[in-house]
């Protein structure tokens, strides 16, 4: 039987802004994810991800974060999970990993893990679930704050899965 | 393993393909309710050390309210120390610990359906000595009303110093028959390759 490795699925590099980037999951695709991401942002808001373009208030988080100082939230009731608040400047981009173990069961919610930040007085670590237990994720995606705020030319995700090699 | 079960998806030993893979040596899915995960090398897809390091990834959820994950590397034994940065959700602090196991406090959480992410990371398995094992943990959970997030690193300083080959996931901590795993929380165990 062949080995299960985590391959891309799918990824995205913005030419020009945008206010999201997404990638489609397959139904075969293992349950298993990680996502890759690297934002520039015109805003210093917060980004959001979001399974199946789901914008309901279906998701909490909690963050471990140092915006200039302590900062820790609770965010309840949020229209997607809070990841990275990267700042508003091309020197620096944030970047980080988001960990998504399941997909796929009926009736288990989404939980995810995530390492991430941004240089020059921010780091950001978040962890969220999604409560939306009913569907199949077929996308994951990131998006901005509201559409003010884009992600700049440069912008990318990259979308593994674990499955056979 | 000793609960669940396992879902055997490599073949024989040297299967795993190149240098540089990140692969699933053993999966543990709890069909009930169980207190503990049990990997071992010697019931994986592969001997752990055939792999540099390894990483364990789960999707746990207990039958308690606000209860704990603990791990060790063998029986009940001193020698665990660790420190953690705790997330509440509304206050930030640390702090150090030690014992016969390694705990996360509160990252999992009682509500149905809402499963908690776990991440163990151990560096370096096979290599311990001088130097003791260690490793890196993220673990979180949230719910529609709450929520909390703990990254902690550690260290195993066992009486004889030996390699990881078993990993003890736990269900609460220092009395683990009081709480289980609920029904569908699963953990998995990758090998990471050396790079060629």
């Amino acid at each position: 039987m062949a080995a299960q490795e985590f391959t891309c699925i799918g990824n995205v590099t913005t030419s020009s802004s945008v206010t999201s980037m997404s990638v489609s999951i397959p139904a075969d695709t293992g349950s298993h994810l990680m996502l890759i991401y690297k934002l520039y942002q015109n805003s210093g808001s917060t980004v959001r991800l979001r399974f199946n373009n789901d914008s309901g208030s279906n998701y909490a988080s909690t963050n471990l974060a140092y915006l200039w100082g302590n900062y820790t939230y609770a965010n309840n009731q949020q229209n997607g999970i809070l990841i990275a608040q990267p700042q508003d400047s091309d020197s620096y981009p944030s970047s980080g990993t988001v960990y998504i173990p399941d997909t796929q069961t009926s009736g288990k919610c989404v939980s995810i893990v995530q390492d991430g930040g941004s240089g020059s007085g921010r780091w950001f670590q978040s962890s969220g679930t999604w409560f939306n237990t009913s569907a199949r994720v077929t996308s994951v995606g990131l998006h901005t704050y509201s559409s003010s705020q884009t992600f700049q030319n440069g912008s990318a995700i990259a979308v593994y899965a674990l499955g056979e090699s | 393993m000793s609960l669940g079960s396992h879902r055997a998806l490599l073949a024989a030993a040297g299967a795993a393909g190149g240098d540089g893979d990140f692969v699933l040596l053993d999966e543990v899915v709890i069909p009930s309710t169980a207190a503990q995960i049990h990997f071992t090398s010697s019931g994986s897809d592969d001997t752990w050390d055939n792999y540099q390091s390894l990483l364990v990834y789960a999707s746990l959820r207990s039958d308690a309210s606000g209860r704990n994950v603990s791990w060790r590397f063998g029986s009940y034994s001193g020698g665990y120390n660790w420190t953690r940065a705790d997330s509440t959700g509304s206050s930030i602090y640390a702090d150090s610990n030690s014992g016969w196991e390694a705990r996360s406090d509160g990252i999992q959480t009682g509500d149905s359906d809402y499963y908690s992410p776990f991440r163990l990371l151990l560096v370096n398995h096979n290599e311990y000595n001088p130097a003791s094992q260690c490793w890196q943990m993220h673990g979180s959970y949230n719910n529609a009303s709450t929520g909390r997030m703990n990254r902690n690193h550690g260290n195993w300083n066992p009486s004889s110093q030996e390699a990881i080959d078993e990993i003890y996931m736990i269900s609460g901590n220092n009395n683990p028959s009081n709480q289980n795993f609920s029904t569908g929380s699963y953990a998995q165990v990758f090998g990471l390759k050396a790079a060629a």
